[in-house]
């Protein structure tokens, strides 16, 4: 069976077939950035209709123009929503079992600093971090933000510590 | 994951904005089914909500004279476009839309050429940088049936009871033809629509400005603006492109080196541009350049013949 990124997509087959092989991940890129479900869901569905207009996008690096878009995309909103200052979405936190007031300010209050040092970091390095800590590897990586292979293990670094100084500068050693 | 020495750090305080919940694919799929509906329905550029609007236009724009020719139906041409804030596919026709298929990709201008019936038009090098993905949409057939009850309950409804819808109406039928459609796609969300002009077919013998006024009136424009723009389209016809009452766009003519065009810009929640749009139609072609900068927009319009 072809590879669902491989196959000829600019039709509502192809699109189902791309849809369904990589939503749920593509969710979830989004979901570290955008903590609320439903508008990182939406954005998802945003992400793969660009790419069914982009025909440039279609094709074997489909996937990773996806990711690429989807963390942009996340990114983009993130900067919104700071903007706009609705972080009590944030606070609409949803678990399956009750956690303590305590465990949910803190687990909360982390949440919003990882995201605010993360919104506030150079795009690249927050693109490079979101798909490294979804487990893309570096040639994967590599694909879909469009750098050599051969640099991603440097770069990666680079962001991580540029990571942790944007989040101790603003928080100090909280964690 | 591969590993680095911040790795631990790092991974440790990603791991905290990990989503606890599972993405909802039921939900996924609702939503893109619902967009891709919504998308078909928006398609005011180039299909069935333009079709209607223009098929309401060629109505007007037929002289009365020429309607008294001894043909069965007379094929109209339209090479403007114009604009209003009204919602078109409320008209109380009966419309049933065909085509012959899906959008489809093709590897170049030659076969987009042969697939369309036209040589589509790209901007010259180095006003936009990348080549373009070329897809091409079929030919559209609108029919629009008319029901004299619809008409009258339609005007029941936003009280004008002034009217009389004449019975011979029953039946007729408005045809409109769009012909295939290529779409250039570029980076950064900028596309190239364009197609043969849209053409019309109406009856002849049919009481065109008559009916006009009353489509519009059924839709609820007030009675004098209906006639005026009855008027307005009799003297110089349009492909007519509707946009909702509510929507928040601005639309201004610009010169562009061949000839006037229109330009729509659609504005975000916070009023950033959300999409610009230079429409333009000729007696040749109609054409739609969409990017999200007007500047962008005008100036691949004007590097169009």
């Amino acid at each position: 069976m072809a590879d669902p990124s491989e196959m000829e997509v600019a039709n509502p087959e192809g699109l189902d077939a791309i849809f369904r092989a990589h939503y749920e991940r593509i969710a979830r890129v989004i979901g570290m950035v955008i903590h609320d479900q439903a508008r990182a869901e939406e954005l998802a569905v945003e992400v793969f209709l660009k790419w069914w207009r982009n025909p440039l996008a279609h094709g074997e690096h489909a996937a990773g123009w996806l990711y690429r878009t989807s963390v942009r995309e996340a990114l983009d909103e993130l900067r919104r929503q700071t903007r706009r200052s609705r972080f009590e979405r944030l606070f609409d936190f949803v678990r399956e079992s009750p956690p303590t007031p305590e465990q949910l300010y803190a687990v909360n209050a982390e949440q919003h600093r990882v995201r605010t040092a993360l919104g506030a970091l150079n795009r690249r390095h927050a693109e490079l971090l979101l798909l490294w800590s979804q487990g893309l590897n570096h040639q994967e990586i590599a694909v879909a933000l469009a750098v050599d292979s051969n640099y991603v293990g440097s770069l990666v670094s680079r962001a991580q510590e540029a990571l942790r100084k944007e989040y101790l500068k603003r928080y100090g050693n909280q964690s | 994951m591969e590993t680095n020495h911040e790795d631990s750090w790092a991974a440790s305080r990603l791991a905290t904005i990990e989503p606890q919940w599972s993405p909802n694919f039921a939900r996924g799929r609702a939503l893109l089914d619902a967009k891709l509906a919504g998308r078909r329905h928006s398609w005011t550029w180039k299909a069935a909500a333009a079709a209607t609007a223009a098929a309401c236009v060629a109505v007007l724009a037929l002289p009365g004279t020429r309607a008294l020719a001894q043909e069965l139906w007379y094929r109209f041409v339209l090479d403007r476009v114009d604009v209003v804030q009204l919602d078109l596919s409320k008209l109380p026709l009966h419309m049933q839309v065909t085509t012959n298929g899906l959008e489809q990709s093709v590897p170049n201008m030659d076969e987009a050429e042969r697939k369309a019936g036209f040589r589509p038009y790209l901007p010259p090098p180095g006003v936009l940088s990348a080549n373009p993905g070329i897809t091409v949409t079929g030919p559209i057939a609108v029919e629009q049936t008319i029901h004299v009850r619809d008409i009258e309950s339609a005007l029941g409804k936003v009280g004008a009871s002034d009217v009389h819808v004449p019975a011979e109406w029953e039946g007729m039928q408005l045809r409109t033809e769009i012909g295939s459609v290529v779409a250039a796609s570029y980076r950064d969300d900028v596309q190239i629509l364009q197609a043969r002009p849209i053409e019309l077919s109406v009856p002849s013998g049919f009481a065109l400005e008559h009916f006009g006024e009353l489509a519009f009136r059924s839709i609820g424009v007030s009675l004098w603006e209906a006639r005026a723009m009855a008027l307005k389209f009799a003297a110089h016809p349009a492909w007519l492109l509707d946009i909702p009452a509510n929507a928040v766009v601005n639309v201004q003519e610009v010169e562009l080196r061949a000839g006037p065009a229109l330009l729509i810009e659609d504005f975000a929640e916070k009023g950033e541009v959300k999409r610009a749009i230079v429409v333009r139609s000729t007696s040749e072609r109609m054409y739609s350049v969409s990017s999200r900068n007007r500047e962008l927009s005008i100036k691949i319009a004007d590097a169009l013949p």
